[in-house]
């Protein structure tokens, strides 16, 4: 039974259908997650919380494109992403969504703008606006002066902070955030999140997964829990 | 991703790993200056020989052969239907001489005659063999390349133009001083005897004045020691017809001297474009004569080139593949080092294709590096030869080098090209390893 989450404009933008994902190690099979199904509502600020190995970030992979379910469906709109070739979910990960990452994954030989500028650059954007666009986006995170700065430069906030940038740059409906403080300090961790809450208040879907149920369910307008591959709501 | 970002993140990556990249480029050098120098030597080689039978008008003459240079020609040709041997004599006579003259086309039949001689200016003496020439010669090479002095002007003046080796055996160290000298020519002649007790033979001297002087030439220009040296065609023959060399034998004067027609060994007609000389070539043929022109041995002459170009694109192209398997080593290293960047632009939004591009390029920049590079050591390279070969030749008197390298713009196009070629080719096996690569797992592994 899906978990409807009717926050925001009361629309659900997102559809999970039982979905399920086994992965293959040697000769076991391995169920990530087991008949998942929930709603996401445009505008929704999503916490998914639960243990490691719990199943959130395939979870979040599933939802962004990068992997592909055993079985059941995810619904961005009227888009089914199973029916999405190679290209298209390309395209999904370019257009649809952001993708911020635990561990920054920003390139080491590009700067701060550069980062940011790649994610446009993919996206077919000429020279010009990328560099006016990027700096906008720097500049939103605080880290304007911070431009030309290579990744082993800037703090882990700043990283993080760089990586959000570079998420939001084609403008996405949604923003994936897989335990994004999970390497930032407490107080770093609350700078990330009030980054968040403030690009959900500007009409984004966040769904951020991570394992600080406290921090997490401050900025959240729903939680869910994840528990051996398995959606429990309500449970913390 | 527009194809000047993809450059630029191709062009950074290898910046990153500058060293790699250049041993990899270097690797490509190495074969592309290799190929380079062999095919410029082919390419030059093909030039240098079709030039300079173009130059000798080679293409626009054919030769009427004597007796035995027909024998030759018969067996070479047998079993060859397009042109058989003319199994007829035709006596390569003046009056033959006459009858080529007034076809159509002809620009000028000279009979081929060599004649031995001594000449002598002082103490100094040449002993060879000198011929008789055309004035018309003179616009040929290597006639036309005289480097003191003008061609021979009358069919039967006492002229003599030397080539420079004998020049200096006379005793003229500077060419020009051998112009306006007079020197004698001594030769054999036949004589009528009045008794049984009397030689045949008698030497005799003649004065000529030396009117020209020609350079040392390498033989792809129609250079050779003696033969250059050329007296009056008209004069040649009055000499050469008593001259024992013209018949052979004593035996062949028994049947009086002066009224035997002697026959030339070859006449070499010349017409005035490459495109008559099969036209004249028939028409003689008609008459019973075995006929030789370059234009026979063109295409085995191009088809050698053809073969040895081929065996030197093999043999370059063997380095290529080596520096090519290094490139795609190299390559496939950078696609297990890379993976978090992979994963990374994946998950921004890269497509296979994009991921794909950015190594093939990563390739084609080893590749077009490694070809400019080539391009500019085989030349190197191509040069020094040819500063070792021109010393050899300086070293002999010749005043003109060939140049045995050529340069043309298919070949630098085409080794480029083909570095570009081979180096994508290469890249094509890690581009795709790259491109298929999941994101979710290049990021864990990251």
């Amino acid at each position: 039974m899906a978990v409807p989450l009717s926050h925001g404009t009361g629309l659900a933008d997102l559809r999970v259908e039982a979905v399920s994902k086994e992965y293959r190690m040697g000769a076991r099979t391995v169920k990530a997650l087991d008949c998942v199904s929930m709603e996401v509502a445009a505008g929704c600020f999503l916490g998914i919380v639960g243990r490691s190995g719990s199943g959130k970030s395939t979870l979040l992979n599933l939802l962004a494109g990068l992997d592909r379910p055993s079985s059941g469906a995810i619904w961005f709109g009227n888009q089914n992403l199973s029916d999405l070739d190679s290209d298209a979910l390309a395209r999904h990960r370019r257009e649809a969504v952001g993708i911020v990452f635990q561990s920054f994954y920003l390139i080491p030989t590009m700067t701060a703008l550069q980062n940011v500028s790649l994610a446009l650059a993919f996206a077919g954007v000429s020279a010009k606006p990328r560099h006016e666009r990027a700096m906008q986006l720097l500049a939103q995170v605080g880290l304007a002066d911070r431009a030309d700065h290579r990744p082993a430069e800037l703090s882990g906030g700043e990283q993080q902070r760089v990586a959000i940038a570079r998420a939001m740059a084609n403008n996405p409906r949604f923003l994936l955030a897989d335990e994004p403080t999970g390497n930032l300090d407490s107080r770093t961790s609350e700078e990330i999140f009030l980054v968040l809450r403030r690009l959900n208040e500007e009409g984004r879907t966040v769904i951020c997964i991570s394992h600080e149920t406290d921090l997490i369910s401050q900025y959240a307008d729903r939680l869910v829990v994840l528990k051996d591959g398995r959606l429990v709501t309500g449970e913390f | 991703m527009p194809w000047l970002d993809t450059f630029r993140i191709s062009f950074d990556n290898l910046r990153q790993a500058k060293l790699r990249f250049v041993l990899t480029g270097l690797g490509v050098t190495i074969a592309i200056a290799t190929l380079f120098a062999m095919l410029s030597f082919g390419a030059g080689l093909r030039a240098e020989t079709l030039g300079s039978l173009r130059m000798q008008d080679l293409l626009r003459s054919f030769r009427v052969l004597g007796p035995e240079q027909s024998q030759y020609l018969t067996r070479v040709r047998e079993g060859n239907s397009a042109r058989p041997g003319n199994q007829k004599r035709l006596p390569l006579n003046d009056s033959l001489v006459e009858r080529v003259s007034q076809l159509p086309f002809v620009e000028s039949v000279q009979p081929d005659i060599r004649l031995p001689v001594e000449l002598q200016n002082g103490n100094n003496r040449y002993l060879g063999w000198i011929r008789g020439a055309l004035p018309v010669l003179g616009h040929q090479a290597p006639y036309s390349k005289i480097s003191a002095g003008r061609f021979l002007r009358s069919r039967h003046g006492k002229e003599i133009v030397l080539s420079q080796g004998v020049a200096q055996m006379l005793g003229f160290k500077e060419v020009e001083s051998a112009v306006g000298k007079t020197i004698e020519l001594r030769t054999d002649q036949f004589r009528a005897v009045r008794s049984e007790d009397d030689l045949p033979i008698e030497t005799i001297t003649e004065k000529f004045l030396i009117v020209g002087v020609l350079p040392m030439l390498p033989a792809s220009r129609g250079g050779t020691f003696y033969g250059g040296t050329v007296i009056p065609l008209d004069v040649a023959r009055a000499l050469w017809i008593r001259n024992p060399a013209s018949t052979g034998s004593l035996t062949t004067l028994r049947g009086g001297l002066e009224t035997r027609e002697r026959e030339y060994g070859l006449i070499e007609v010349r017409v005035s474009h490459p495109g008559q000389v099969e036209k004249v070539r028939e028409v003689v043929e008609s008459w019973g004569a075995n006929t030789f022109s370059l234009i026979d041995e063109m295409d085995k002459l191009k088809q050698a080139f053809l073969i040895l170009e081929t065996i030197f694109s093999v043999l370059g192209s063997i380095a290529l593949v080596v520096a090519s398997l290094g490139i795609a080593n190299v390559l496939i290293m950078s696609v297990l080092e890379r993976m978090q960047m992979i994963g990374t632009m994946k998950a921004i939004g890269g497509t296979d294709g994009d991921i794909r591009r950015i190594f093939l390029f990563e390739a084609a920049l080893i590749g077009l590096a490694g070809g400019v590079g080539g391009l500019i050591a085989g030349w190197l390279l191509t040069r020094l030869a040819h500063r070792i070969i021109s010393s050899y030749f300086l070293e002999n008197n010749m005043t003109e080098v060939p140049d045995l390298f050529a340069y043309p713009a298919w070949l630098i196009l085409g080794v480029i090209a083909f570095a570009l070629v081979f180096s994508v080719v290469a890249g094509l096996l890690p581009a795709n390893r790259a491109a298929r690569i999941d994101p979710v797992k290049a990021l864990r592994t990251a």
